[in-house]
Formats: C-alpha cells, structure tokens, sequence
C-alpha cells in the first residue's frame, strides 16, 4: 500500500460541505440534477454573531421519487480531519465541547488557503478551520476509514507507535494498524490528510423529527485572524466564481 | 485566474448556494423615544421612562438600564436645564416583534414648562404626535397633570433604513449602481420606491411602517436595464445597510476584515497597554506600538468611503502614541512650566484654538450600538441641542460626527459621560477626556486646517491665534467650576489637552509642514525640541506619511470642499440626518435606527418594462401603476416627456435617463427630457403610486 504524501503534486479544491456536485459524466441541466434530488435543504444562522450555518437535509415532503436524502459530509478542502467525540473539548475560538453526535474539523491545507487568499474576493474570508458539528460517527468512522487506509504504512505504524508506545508486533496486520489510526482520528489524537471533495463523514440524524432528517452546523474560522469565526455564507454563494 | 471565468457551474444551482442567498440574520433595532417639548419647541429625549419592550409571546423585557449599559444606554442632552434622559433599547428580542408599550413613571419636570401626557390608545404611525394634544382645561400643548401618572401607549413603529448598492458580475469586482435606479421595497406587502441619486450613493432613510405585530420583511427587487456587460446569471447584488461596518448582502453576510480590528477591543481604557488586539502587534515590538506594516494592513482594507475610519483609527492609534508620550501633554496641559510662569515650550496655540469651538452649541452624538460588538453594526444621528434646533452648527457637527465616527469603528463611548456639560478644560478622567479631546481634534481639524483652501479667515486658526494672543487658561471642572492648574501629565484628564495634541501631531507629522516662522508644535519631554526619540520614529517614515496623506488628508479635504454648509450634517457620510422622523414621526414616537437587519433578501428576475418601439411617434401611453418606455434612436434626438395624474392625490415621478447614467431626474409629475444618441437606449419611467395612475401623455421626439 502506498499513497503519495500530500505534499507533492497537491492541487487545491474546493467543494461545498453536502450535496455533490454532479458526476462529471453528468449531461443534463445542472438545475434539473439538484432539483431531481428532492431534497429540503434548510439554512439558519446561528451562533452569537450568526456566523454559524444549521444546515438540514430532508427529503421533501412532496417528493416524487424515492432518491434517498445522502447526508454525506465532505471536505470543503483538502486538509486534516478529526474527530472530536462527545464531551471533548474542540481546538476552536470559543473551545467548545463536543455535542453527543461529535465534531469533525478540517484543518485546511496550507496550500488551499494560499489559493483561496488569492481567488476569493477581498472580502471573503479564507478558510482556516472547518468545523463539522454533529455527525454519525458510525458512518464517519467508516467513511473515515477509507482515508485512513491510503495512508502510508510507515504512518500507520508511527501512529501505532505514538499510542501503544512500542512498534507493531510480529503478528500485526495492516488492518490493525488501519483500525487503530482510525480509532485514534475518532478520538481527536490522530488525523487524516484528505483532498478537497472527499466524503469525510454523514450528518447526524435528528432524532426529534418523525421525517428522516439529518442535521449539522458547519462552523469555520478564516480571515486574517485564523481564531475567529467567520460566516460561511459569503462562500456558498460566490462558490461558483472562485477560481480554485 | 482570469477575471471573468466562472470555473464551477456546477455549483451554481447547488442547493446550498441557492439556500445561502436567502440567508437572514437577525434584527436588532435601536429605539429612541422623544417627546415634543412645547417650551423649547423642540423634540426632546424623553427623560426617565421605564420602557418595555413586549414581545409577543407576552414576556416584557423589562425597563431600567442594566447594570451593564448594554441593553439600555442612557445620554445626558446637553445644557443645563434640561434634564431629559434618553433612553434606548438596543436590542429587541428575537422574533421581530415590535410591540412596545411605553408604561412611564414620572418625567422629573425639571425647567420643562409642560409635562407630558400619554393616552392610552392604540396610534397607528401617522398619528402618534401629541402636537394638538391638550391638557386639562383644554390648554394647548402635550401636558399631563402634574403628579398623575402615565397611562400606557403603544406604538407603531417605523424603522428607517439606508442602502448602498452595487453590483457585480462576481463578487470580487463590486461596482457602484448608477443614479436614478429604483428601489422597490417591499414591507410587509406595501410596495415603497425610492431612488438612488448620485452615482454610488447610498439610498438613505427610508422609512415605513410597521404595525405590532408585524413581521417585518425587506423584499427587494431591482430593475437593471439591460445591459449586455452584466451578465445576469452571474450577478451579485451587495447591499450594505450602513456604510459604516454592516454588510448585509443578497445572501451574503460580509464581514471586511477591518472588523476583526474593530471588534478585537471593545473599549479602550487610557492606560490599558493593550490597546491594540495582540494580532496586529508586530512580533517583538514593544506593547501599543504600531508598524508599518500594521498600519498597511489597516488601510488597505479600507473602501473609498471608509477611509475616514480609517482616518479616526489611525488617529485613535496616533493618540496613543502620543498619549504615552507624556510630555507633550504635560506641556500642553500645563504641567510644572506652566505653573512655573509660562514657558516658551508652551504650546501658545491653545487660546486660539479653543476660540474655535463653540461649546454653547453642543449636541449629542447619539451612537447607538449593537449589544454584541462583534456584529458591529451601528447607526448614529446627531441630536442636537435646543439651542442648534434653528440650524445645527458646523463644528457641532464636526464634533458629534467624530464621537460617532469613533464609536463606530473603534471607541466605545457609549459608558463613560460623567456629566451633562464639559468643556474644553474640563478636567474629568483619562478615559472621557480622550473620548472628547479625539472629537474636538476633529472640530478642530475640520474649522482649522492649516490650508488656505479650505478654510475661511474666520476660521483660520492662526488668524485667531493672532488677534486673541495667548493667554492663560484655566482648569475647570465639568461643572464649570475652576480648578488650579493641573499636576504634571494632567492632560490625561483633560480633554482639551488631547485635542491639542492630536492637533499638534496632526500639524507638525501627519500634515507635514509648518508654515515659515511657525515653531513646531510637538516638543520633546523637557528641552523644547521636536520629537526625535527612536520610539516615535514611525510616524516620521514617508511611508506613514503617505499614508496620512492618502487616508487622512485627501479624505479630509474632500470631505470639507464637498461640505461647506452648516446644515450639512453628512459630512462624514456616516451620520443619519437630524432627526430623520421628525418630519414624519410625531412628537411621541420611538425612532428605530437599524442595527441589523433580517433581510430574506431574493431577486426574483431582472425584469425591463415593456418596451415601446424605437423611434415610435408622440403618441400617448397609459400606465396603469408604472411602466417603462423606452426608446432609441437612428440619429441624435431629443426625447420629451410629459406626465399627468389620472387619478388625484396620487404621487409619481418620471425619470428619463440614458444608458444607465442619468440624464435628468424630474419631481413629481414633471417633465423629463433627454438626449439620445445612436447607440442610447433612452428611458422613461413612470412610477406611480399603489393607490394610483397616471400616464405618459406625450412624447415628442425631435431629431437634434
């Protein structure tokens, strides 16, 4: 197994936090694809100073098809990944605590945010951190573990390493050191380097509503000040102009 | 990156992009509560009146200042026998609800020559005025008996907004919307139009109203002409709802990021090193100082139309400097030389210089700010005291504007007024007097630039200065009662001891000349001579004073060759006019002054109106509500228009422009003309009223 560090080669990308683009052999009108899925997209501000984005998926309730809602999370750049599990306290300005469903939070790469400083407008903030509030961690593991498993076995034994405190033992099998990392990007020890557009994790499924809905908060900090928050707004609107 | 490239449609009709431009944002408002003093015929504060906020799941939100200021602010009006209090509400409730009942314990009748009576009725907006009210026995005026107490009113409200427009064909390349485009408001189902006027301009005070109850929604639709350089699909609309800080877009929600300047410090207490956020320290200079590099970082985020921000921050920063620089206000506050028996390194200026300012027509700047600092979203007015209620003085003006402009961007003033009167020596504490001194400079600066171009000899300073002679001041309090002259460093106490610094730098570094025989102003701790400590050496680099030049100076003189009458009040383009509802509201009414608003901003299409055919014959053309005709032209023409009312009481306008750029714009009902040429598309518009119609009865069109 090897994967190529993400040092070389890198392109940045960009990619919105749910709902994927189109496949690339997509030939019909953009608009009719993300109307086809039906879906019942909510958007709220939140946060003290309506920095905070609660994002909803549902399917609409006069659907007419059957596309299942896909919660799926990705990475809005390339980056690390955590995940900071229930109760944890997550690095961000505020140091808030992990809710029950837990936090993913990229660590956008330094490239992408040299690309963003350069595309974006003056006045959109790049990003810095990206925080995915409320996930099924099940599924994120899963998802995660995709990733974690192109990393290089010389990573996967440091890592190994880093937390049993001695080297793999004769015995040990690439899945173990897999899962072991895993286990550890779960936690918030360990990350995970992904490009921009992986999935990375499915929202939570909010258990107050009787219609399957799934329900995350996106928080992310960016600007000249990487330790405060900033609006992801601006970005989902001038997403289609910036020249990543 | 090529300028124009639109590199992900896919993410165009993406379903979060098409949420996000419908993204709203909370409404904070302002209120202000002012009552007609029939003694002074003047709309005053409405002094100590426990207002409550009820929202409509019933809950009250309650009525004294908290123990913070943040939920009501409380400002003395100036002058001696007016004992109002203005208190506000800074924030409502969620849920944009706006029913208010005014429930008032007594007004202290002070010198007041009435008191006030409320009724306990219901007033729709148009009829809040207690003008025609009359007391018992019939007298005229707006009484109350004395000892009774308040009955309860509530109030309608209106809420007055302003829009600074531009578009864009992508976000990066925001441009200005020409003159005469129409604005169509949508509140709560009535349609209002306004108009911007000059090229760029924000579209100020709009004001509607709202009844309790009411949800309050902005929908806003914009006719842009066809034009083949916009690209529609890609269009970005900006709406800046104050051209102070707040950026509220079409589903945007900007925040420069000037505001992480800003809104890293809430206040700036004198003394407190950490003036500036620890982000723009340079790594390992000394505490407060400030680089270059800082300062480049500061002004080149700065719009056009911020820039006197801009302007006050650098001069905030500036100030602070000088304020650790104790000698200069040692000198100039008198410190041991000037109890000693004047010394020649005693700025002599101050005479003069206090001559200019005319404190008997002191106002109010009334600041109003969000709650929460880090929105940073303001909205001022200029209250002006009874006795500017004939014409507000230019210095007034200058003064107010710079509290307002430096509540806005850095200094929050809005805890710290120890008295109802100060003076240019008032001596008071390090906090209130840099507070005032910061807007005296400004006064100052704006009556007394040295520059023969911009003043007039009955400002000029070293005119004063000559006639009047130096002579000796005198310390008092802000009571107005003499106090001995002040111990060493003692300007920080005093606010006319920071004007004059400010001045002074301003004089001698930021302007950067003196004028032959005129002695530099700032002088060294104890020999006399100019600064030439290492520690100052960055105000004295070609680069600050460029940048001085640029942001501050040029800023300056445009400001003040574009404003030269004391009634102008928008000098800094920041402060909302005088009383916007005074000429709408009556003498009872709460003025809301948007902080933030909830705007579910959406742009449906981009419509034209129907179109005449070009080079049609004068003929007439019936518009039931408003309409567009358009025309163009083979060769030169000359296009008039006539409108008339069709049915009465009915309010219209016909606006004729060309290109986009306007042509002319005609009052209610007039005429409007235009020339064409070939390439024009020349238009007409008609825009009538909900409740009305009227036509285009006439065209002529000749050929130029």
């Amino acid at each position: 197994m090897s994967s190529p560090p993400p040092f070389t080669g890198y392109v940045p990308r960009f990619e919105m936090p749910v709902i994927a683009p189109p496949p690339a052999n997509y030939q019909g009108a953009l608009l009719d694809y993300y109307q086809q899925l039906e879906i019942d997209l909510g958007l709220a501000m939140s946060g003290p100073n309506n920095e905070f984005v609660d994002i909803t998926l549902a399917k609409a309730a006069n659907a007419t098809n059957s596309i299942p809602v896909d919660a799926t999370l990705f990475a809005m750049t390339g980056g690390f990944v955590r995940h900071y599990p229930n109760g944890t306290v997550v690095p961000s300005p505020d140091s808030f605590t992990s809710p029950p469903e837990g936090v993913l939070v990229l660590t956008v790469w330094l490239e992408d945010i040299a690309t963003q400083q350069r595309a974006f407008p003056a006045d959109t903030p790049a990003m810095g951190y990206i925080y995915y509030v409320g996930v099924d961690q099940t599924q994120t593991s899963a998802i995660l573990r995709t990733e974690t498993a192109k990393m290089s076995d010389a990573a996967l034994r440091a890592s190994w390493k880093d937390q049993q405190g001695a080297a793999p033992a004769a015995g040990t099998t690439l899945d173990d050191l897999i899962d072991q990392h895993n286990a550890r990007v779960m936690m918030g020890l360990g990350a995970v380097f992904v490009d921009g557009g992986t999935p990375i994790g499915k929202a939570a499924q909010d258990p107050t509503t009787s219609v399957e809905t799934y329900r995350f908060t996106l928080r992310m900090t960016g600007g000249g000040n990487p330790v405060t928050y900033v609006s992801p707004v601006p970005i989902f609107t001038g997403a289609p102009y910036y020249d990543l | 990156m090529t300028s124009d490239a639109i590199v992900r449609p896919d993410l165009l009709d993406h379903l979060l992009r098409a949420e996000a431009m419908k993204a709203t944002v909370d409404c904070e408002l302002n209120v202000r509560f002012q009552v007609w003093n029939p003694g002074t015929l003047a709309y005053e504060g409405l002094g100590r009146v426990n207002v409550d906020l009820v929202r409509s799941d019933g809950l009250r939100e309650s009525g004294e200042t908290d123990t913070n200021g943040k939920l009501w602010k409380t400002i003395n009006t100036p002058g001696p026998n007016d004992p109002f209090v203005i208190k506000k509400i800074n924030k409502l409730a969620d849920g944009l609800d706006f029913h208010f009942e005014v429930v008032g314990d007594a007004v202290q009748s002070g010198t007041l020559k009435s008191k006030i009576w409320y009724g306990s009725t219901y007033y729709p907006i148009d009829t809040w005025s207690t003008r025609g009210w009359t007391g018992p026995g019939n007298q005229a005026g707006n009484f109350r008996p004395s000892g009774a107490t308040f009955g309860e009113a509530v109030f309608s409200v209106g809420v007055a907004y302003r829009f600074d427009l531009k578009y864009s064909k992508r976000p990066a390349h925001m441009t200005p919307f020409p003159a005469g485009l129409t604005i169509s408001t949508l509140v709560n189902g009535v349609e209002q139009f306004s108009q911007t006027t000059e090229f760029g301009k924000p579209v100020t005070n709009v004001i509607f109203a709202a009844n309790p109850e009411d949800d309050i929604e902005f929908e806003m639709s914009l006719d842009i002409e066809e034009d083949s350089s916009i690209d529609q699909a890609a269009l970005t609309v900006s709406i800046v709802t104050n051209s102070a800080q707040s950026y509220l877009s079409i589903g945007q929600l900007l925040n420069p990021p000037i505001d992480t300047l800003k809104n890293s410090k809430t206040e700036l207490l004198m003394g407190d090193a950490a003036l500036l956020p620890p982000q723009f320290y340079p790594a390992g200079a000394p505490e407060g100082s400030i680089s270059e590099a800082v300062l480049e970082e500061m002004f080149s985020h700065a719009a056009p139309s911020e820039k006197l921000c801009a302007a006050a921050n650098f001069f905030v920063r500036l100030a602070e400097q000088y304020r650790r620089l104790s000698g200069v206000l040692h000198h100039i506050a008198g410190g041991t030389q000037m109890r000693g028996g004047a010394s020649a390194v005693v700025w002599q200026g101050l005479p003069g210089i206090q001559a200019l300012i005319d404190f008997s027509h002191a106002g109010v700047a009334e600041t109003g700010k969000s709650k929460n600092l880090a929105s940073g979203r303001y909205e001022s007015q200029i209250f002006f005291g009874p006795a500017n209620i004939a014409g507000p003085r230019l210095t007034t003006t200058y003064h107010e504007s710079a509290h307002a402009l430096m509540n806005w961007y850095y200094f929050d003033d809005s805890d710290n007024t120890p008295g109802a009167t100060h003076s240019f020596h008032s001596m008071t504490n390090p906090r209130f007097a840099y507070m005032e001194g910061f807007a005296e400079f400004v006064a100052l600066l704006f009556m007394s630039i040295g520059d023969a171009r911009y003043f007039d000899a009955q400002y000029n300073w070293r005119t004063v200065f000559s006639s009047g002679g130096p002579r000796p001041w005198v310390i008092v309090d802000h009571l107005g009662n003499p106090k001995e002259p002040p111990s060493e460093q003692a300007g920080f106490d005093i606010e006319g001891a920071f004007a004059l610094a400010l001045y002074a730098v301003w004089v001698d570094i930021v302007r950067g000349a003196v004028a032959p025989g005129e002695s530099r102003h700032v002088i060294d701790q104890d020999d006399g001579g100019e600064i030439t400590g290492a520690e100052n050496a960055w105000v004295k680099t070609p680069a600050i004073k460029a940048y001085a030049g640029t942001y501050i100076w040029d800023a300056i003189c445009q400001a003040v060759g574009a404003s030269t009458i004391e009634t102008t009040i928008d000098i800094l383009q920041k402060v909302t006019e005088i009383a916007a509802s005074n000429s709408r509201w009556g003498a009872i009414h709460p003025t809301f002054l948007t902080l933030s608003l909830k705007f579910p901003f959406d742009i449906d299409a981009l419509d034209t109106f129907p179109v005449v055919p070009s080079n049609s014959s004068p003929g007439d053309f019936e518009l039931a509500q408003q309409g567009r005709i358009q025309c163009t032209a083979s060769v030169n023409k000359t296009v008039l228009m006539h409108a008339e009312y069709i049915s009465p009481n009915t309010t219209a306008s016909l606006v004729g422009a060309a290109n986009s750029s306007i042509a002319v714009i005609f009052s209610a009902m007039d005429q409007s003309q235009l020339a064409i040429t070939p390439n024009d598309v020349g238009t007409f518009d008609l825009r009538v009223d909900s409740d009305g119609h009227a036509r285009i009865v006439k065209q002529a069109v000749q050929v130029t």
